[in-house]
């Protein structure tokens, strides 16, 4: 029977905590990270939910940083300590010759002793300290990504900014069918149907933080309704969130190219002048999905030679093999898949029938070109 | 009692074994000696095992990166501070200090708590050493 997850989000209500909670860790500046983590594993001097106060710690540990500052490589110190320890004699006098060696103060070689030591790495508090309610919407970010790490299939219905998203989730290589809307609003927005990290064999991990990112850019679109389909402790649940939820939102994506097709996009112009590669072309209907081409690949003398490539990321055989079949449906068979070796989410066989270049790393243009040649189509 | 076999076998090449990493800088700060833990970097490691080896450092103490897969055949006294990990890794220790070498006569502590659990689970390790 399926449960609905109440995530739990911070709201207004958690902001007094969350300041008492910041000024604790703002006191440890300056102090070894150890003796914060030692703080952090007290209780808090206010009653404090505890699923919410491990968000708010986790966010806090990432922003403020633990950094080595040491005049000498602690190593190298390590190494004039314990090499002046082993000639015998007491240990101020190991301390003393050490720091001769050294030319820094007994004291301070004591102190640069373990200095590197992730522990006794000192707290710094980072450039521009974000506000409480900045931090709860940044630890409720955290609490979705950590849910959405345990989604079987998870669907996003967006409106307004679709391309930019089905954009990042291509860039993160999330395995991911776009529908239009059931209700004919076709032309408004988009459904982005994703497999959740349950779903895949391998790379799960990989996977799901992938999938977590994708959230940040939901509030850049006009309206969102994320709905994941959750196993947590071996139970059903569901994860639901919409515009207007708390969620940190990151700054708005830009425009950029992954570094694999600005790569293909150079070695395919050097290796094939007489055709034209065109970035990111109009999506292709297919039946109630829409396809986001990366690329369309036309020939100059002959423009009528024209195909679609579309760089897959993540992928699984069902996965591929259920959008063959929708493209074979539509009767477009035009579009050339690129699969990365490395992101095979089973260890199914390709379907043997399908226009699919494999590659590792970077796309071989001529793979490309061979398979260009042996797809006679003219669209 | 770490203090006093250190000293008596100051001239020796020992490892301590401790049960976790804080235990370890804890005695690495109070005598001076050489921690092998996973927080040291693998290149400063392999550059301290080669001077234990060719006697520069005659002292390490460790949690648990020389329980398994490194061999030190030089080492001659081991102190195992730590005795609640399992026979296994008791084993593992012991053959640290007791890998074969010409001329070798090795020594190993062993630091139970008297009147405690710790001594009954000393003499179970022991006889399986043994066996």
């Amino acid at each position: 029977m399926d449960r609905r997850v109440l995530p739990g989000l911070l709201d207004a209500r958690d902001v007094p905590w969350i300041r008492v909670l910041m000024e604790e860790v703002d006191r440890f500046c300056g102090r070894p990270l150890r003796e914060l983590l030692e703080r952090l594993r007290r209780p808090l001097p206010c009653a404090v939910p505890a699923f919410k106060l491990k968000a708010a710690k986790a966010v806090l540990l990432r922003l403020w940083k633990s950094e080595l500052c040491a005049e000498v490589a602690p190593d190298k110190v390590r190494e004039a300590v314990f090499s002046a320890a082993t000639n015998g004699g007491p240990r101020s006098q190991a301390l003393e010759t050490a720091s001769r060696s050294l030319r820094l103060e007994p004291s301070v070689v004591e102190k640069l002793l373990f200095a590197d030591l992730p522990g006794e790495r000192l707290v710094s508090a980072p450039a521009t300290i974000p506000s409480p309610s900045d931090l709860a919407l940044r630890s409720n970010l955290l609490i979705v990504r950590s849910l959405l790490f345990h989604a079987r299939h998870v669907r996003i219905e967006v409106e307004g900014a679709v391309r930019p998203l089905v954009r990042q989730a291509k860039l993160r290589g999330l395995l991911c069918t776009v529908t239009h809307p059931r209700d004919g609003r076709a032309h408004e927005g988009a459904v982005l149907d994703l497999s959740g990290p349950f779903t895949v064999f391998r790379h799960t991990l990989l996977y799901g933080r992938a999938l977590g990112e994708l959230v940040q850019f939901l509030p850049h679109t006009a309206h969102f309704r994320l709905h994941a389909d959750c196993v947590l402790r071996e139970q059903e649940a569901t994860l639901e969130l919409q515009s207007g939820d708390p969620i940190f939102p990151c700054e708005a994506p830009r425009r950029f190219d992954s570094k694999l097709e600005a790569r293909f996009a150079k070695d395919f112009a050097k290796a094939a002048p007489d055709w034209d590669l065109l970035r990111e072309p109009e999506p292709v209907s297919v039946g109630a999905t829409i396809i986001f081409p990366d690329f369309r690949i036309r020939h100059r003398l002959r423009p009528t030679r024209s195909f679609l490539l579309e760089i897959v990321g993540f992928w699984s055989a069902d996965y591929l093999r259920h959008k063959l079949t929708r493209l074979r449906e539509a009767q477009i068979d035009h579009l050339i898949l690129c699969v990365d070796d490395e992101r095979g989410c089973s260890d199914d066989e390709l379907p043997a029938d399908a226009c699919i270049v494999r590659f590792h790393r970077r796309i071989d243009p001529q793979t490309v070109l061979a398979a260009l040649e042996r797809r006679p189509t003219q669209v | 009692m770490v203090a006093t076999l250190l000293d008596r076998h100051r001239a020796s090449r020992t490892i301590v074994f401790t049960a976790d990493n804080p235990t370890a800088y804890a005695i690495s700060r109070a005598h001076l000696i050489m921690p092998l833990t996973c927080d040291i970097k693998r290149k400063e490691r392999e550059r301290v095992l080669s001077l234990f080896r060719e006697g520069t450092l005659r002292a390490l103490v460790s949690a648990q990166v020389l329980n398994e897969g490194l061999d030190v055949p030089e080492a001659e006294v081991g102190i195992i501070v730590a005795s609640s990990r399992g026979e296994r890794e008791h084993v593992q220790r012991v053959g640290r200090v007791l890998r074969p070498r010409p001329g070798k006569h090795a020594l190993v502590y062993e630091l139970v708590v008297r009147a405690t659990t710790e001594v009954g689970q000393s003499r179970k390790r022991r006889s399986a050493l043994a066996a």
